[in-house]
């Protein structure tokens, strides 16, 4: 499922980039179009992740702007442009087909919208922009929301109803809100004073929109800051290089299939990250030791689910993800540790970083085994289930184990 | 934008209980401002009195809820709005609107206090009124706008606004408590200057639309001020968290380590310190310290507990943490930090490691780390405590190794923070007392 939405969404983009090519090579490029296109790279630059996926740009506001000023075909290369030069120039790390497509397909799909609305209200002259803009406008915006949700489903496994209710919303909003301002920039200031005051509204805009994206960066680092950190607990035992990284990854792949609101997720993400790193204080001749440990040694290993806690607890806004922490190896029958609760006492993120661990323990190579297949440790956890775990967090596991 | 005039004065601060220079400055400011409303008074459109309420209130309105700044201090959105009126409007606008209408939103979101209410009316209509006059001299008008015609002005506008606004700042507090006056007034100015200008573009873009769209586009500004609020105020939370999270992970190494206890903060502070005073950029700067701070995150997957061991093993091991901590900072976004952590115990002659780098090879901010780190070490060093002239002791011994082990450009500039008093022992101790980021931030502030 993955792997053919990439590769779909890659051959969308090559075919959109050289159609736009195409054009450009039969009609030229006309004077509009290349402003256009310049100022479109400069709206790029400005690009802020929504939670949990997907990103916006002010591209489409020149992407409007264009359908406005110039012929349909030139706001199609007005658009590619944009969106090539705009992350080749300012965001080459993220820069990837697969988002040239994502993002040209509802170019596309506004296009065709304008054309059949043309061609419907034709015969009246007076109507004859702004019906079919909005049409391609509402029809863009349809497009950008179905994509963004089939990719958060795709690559991540977002429900749709989550993505609604957090980025598919903000998404909605913004790009709605950018046709409308196209209009009015359109309406109010090119007819009038031509392109000195578009630069202006675009540079405005970025000023504008310039918290959003400091926000979406300062989240990115405090992700980074947290892996960063997590992985400083796990080179203490190199057989588990990227364990924390890796139960993050699954704990927010089984989250998301049990349908937890997205917040909840990120308590998961969080929690799974920092689950173990109260082993800063055991001795990593603890960790490392292959045999079975001694009672003494049993005791601080079992400490580090309260020392991971009560590190975190003083970090503001974490308080809840150290709860999962705190109760990472209770068990659904009452015999983990520390408290020994029982059942839906086991706060769920809890539960499911539990299940997280042990699939991950289970297939990772260890100095005295190879690791399990994962549908061995998919049997083994069935095995335990309403017994050591939450038997609806195995069944979230089973349903995404293909995309692990 | 403007930088408030703080909370000057709590709770019971009357005019007869201020200083008698800063009543003399108030009174003062009051008279200028009324004399230079007499002057501007024909200038002022008085047949656009609808208009002009309407800013009157937008201004006050904005005025009420102060946007907090991610640099320190506070954003008064309102200065575009002054912007916008002034180029429309003329400069007397400025002292029988802009003035009062801050005043009475200052006055409404915080307290009433006449003196204070009635000073900061003054100071914020002589500062429009003094860019208005401005943005006229320098030829501004909105019938053609293009670059000659309305960017320029406005930047002249803008920049008189904040060199006036900021002076009349810096004498209030050189009068209240003290405070030096150029230096207060210059550093205002220069922390404030880029975000100020970069208001232009949207305060130029508020002036055409007002006049072809009409006073409703000021409406939709107002609306988007919460909402640039509210991000502010998520992105200040978020980077509170951040700061939280780098702590956790600081004690955790400092725990690892014999030195111990707030070792990790100090160099930063040091390093930051040198780092300033070899006049590296402010990205320089924070780049040199995150990587100071986090220097030794790779000791905490080293186990120097294993009594097995013998002394060579466990060197051998310890050399290790720098090739850690580089992979493990890897994972920031950050760039140079990886470095830096590489390269900490690289020596000037070739002598160090893990590569054996020499001069100018490693990184600049490797041989500051260096340097940071000895002087602490030096400096918490038992034996040591004691003496009187501890700092300079200790800087003897590393200017002994200048040239072999250290950079001496950066053991100079060590040297001279250490003089100025920019690196200052004793508060440095409070820090590891102190771990808490935050207060950490407003000591330095005060």
């Amino acid at each position: 499922m993955t792997s053919f939405y990439s590769l779909l969404m890659q051959a969308f983009g090559i075919f959109s980039v050289l159609a736009s090519a195409m054009l450009v090579f039969i009609h030229g490029m006309g004077r509009d179009t290349a402003l256009l296109s310049l100022i479109g790279v400069a709206a790029g630059w400005l690009r802020f992740s929504l939670a949990p996926a997907g990103y916006l740009t002010l591209s489409p506001v020149v992407f409007f702007l264009s359908l406005l000023i110039g012929a349909p075909w030139d706001a199609l290369v007005v658009g590619i442009v944009s969106i090539v030069l705009g992350t080749v120039v300012f965001h080459r790390s993220q820069a990837t087909m697969r988002e040239v497509g994502e993002e040209s397909v509802p170019l596309l799909v506004a296009l065709i919208a304008y054309y059949f609305a043309g061609a419907i209200i034709s015969r009246d002259p007076s109507q004859q922009v702004l019906f079919p803009y909005l049409a391609a406008a509402i029809a863009y915006v349809g497009a950008r929301f179905v994509v963004g949700m089939t990719s958060a489903y795709a690559r991540e496994g977002i429900a749709p109803t989550s993505y609604l209710s957090d980025a598919g919303k903000d998404g909605v909003v913004n790009l709605a809100l950018h046709a409308f301002i196209a209009l009015a920039l359109r309406h109010f200031l090119f007819d009038e004073y031509g392109y000195f005051p578009l630069v202006l509204a675009i540079v405005a805009l970025l000023e504008l929109y310039h918290p959003w994206k400091l926000l979406s960066e300062q989240d990115a680092i405090l992700f980074a800051n947290l892996a960063m950190i997590a992985q400083a607990i796990d080179v203490k035992d190199p057989y588990t290089a990227r364990h924390s990284r890796n139960v993050a990854r699954i704990a927010v792949r089984i989250a998301r299939a049990m349908k937890l609101p997205e917040s909840e997720v990120r308590k998961v993400r969080i929690g799974a990250l920092m689950h173990d790193i109260g082993k800063i204080g055991v001795s990593t001749g603890i960790i490392r030791k292959p045999a079975r440990l001694d009672p003494d040694e049993e005791r601080s290993m079992r400490a580090h689910p309260v020392i991971s806690a009560d590190i975190i607890q003083p970090i503001e806004l974490l308080e809840k993800t150290a709860e999962i922490v705190r109760h990472h190896h209770e068990h659904w029958d009452g015999s983990g540790y520390p408290k020994g609760l029982r059942g839906e006492e086991i706060p769920v993120g809890a539960r499911v970083v539990l299940v997280a661990d042990a699939f991950d323990a289970m297939t990772t190579d260890r100095p005295y085994r190879r690791g399990r297949s994962k549908q061995e440790a998919l049997a083994v956890l069935k095995e335990h289930a309403g017994k050591q775990f939450d038997a609806g967090v195995v069944r979230a596991l089973e349903t995404v184990i293909d995309a692990l | 934008m403007a930088r408030e005039v703080g909370n000057a004065g709590g709770s019971g601060f009357f005019m007869e209980v201020l200083p008698k220079s800063l009543q003399l400055y108030i009174i003062g400011i009051i008279v200028a401002a009324a004399s230079t409303l007499w002057v501007l008074l024909p200038s002022i459109p008085l047949d656009s009195t609808s208009e002009l309420t309407l800013f009157l209130v937008l201004i006050a309105i904005a005025s009420m809820f102060p946007i907090p700044d991610p640099r320190g201090g506070f954003i008064t959105a309102a200065a575009i709005l002054f912007y916008v009126m002034i180029s429309l409007y003329g400069p007397g606008t400025g002292l029988i609107v802009a003035g009062p209408g801050y005043a009475v939103g200052a006055a409404i979101s915080r307290r009433w206090i006449p003196w204070r209410t009635l000073s900061n009316g003054a100071q914020m209509g002589l500062s429009v009124a003094a860019a208005g006059v401005a943005f006229r001299l320098g030829g501004g008008s909105l019938s053609n706008p293009d670059f000659r015609s309305l960017l320029l002005p406005l930047a002249a506008a803008v920049l008189t606004f904040q060199l006036v606004n900021n002076l009349l700042v810096a004498i209030y507090f050189n009068r209240l408590r003290g405070m030096p006056l150029i230096p207060t007034w210059l550093s205002d100015v220069k922390e404030l200057l880029v975000s100020n200008l970069l208001s232009i573009p949207t305060a130029a873009l508020l002036a055409i639309l007002y006049k072809t769209a009409g006073p409703a586009v000021l409406l939709a500004y107002l609306v988007y001020l919460p909402l640039q609020r509210r991000a502010h105020v998520l992105y200040l939370q978020q980077k509170r968290i951040y700061d939280q999270a780098i702590n956790s992970l600081v004690l955790a190494i400092d725990a690892n380590f014999p030195q111990g206890k707030g070792h990790s903060r100090r160099v930063a502070s040091i390093a930051a310190a040198i780092a300033r005073q070899m006049r590296l950029s402010d990205r320089e700067v924070e780049t040199i310290e995150l990587a100071a701070l986090l220097h030794d995150v790779g000791l905490i997957g080293i186990d120097m507990s294993n009594e097995n061991d013998t002394l060579s093993d466990l060197s051998g091991r310890f050399k290790e943490h720098t090739l850690i901590g580089a992979e493990l900072v890897r994972e920031l976004p950050q760039r140079g930090v990886a470095n830096i952590v590489k390269y900490h115990h690289e020596k000037l002659d070739g002598t160090g490691y893990p590569d054996g780098l020499k001069g100018s090879e490693i990184p600049l901010g490797a041989r500051i780390v260096a340097v940071a780190e000895v002087f602490d070490s030096r400096l918490s060093d038992e034996s040591l405590r004691e003496s009187p002239q501890l700092a300079e002791v200790a800087l003897k011994q590393i200017r002994s190794e200048a040239g072999k082990s250290f950079d001496p450009r950066v053991v100079d500039a060590l040297a001279s923070a250490v003089m100025s008093g920019a690196i200052d022992w004793m508060s440095l101790q409070r820090v590891d007392e102190d771990s808490d980021p935050l207060r950490r931030g407003a000591a330095q502030t005060q």
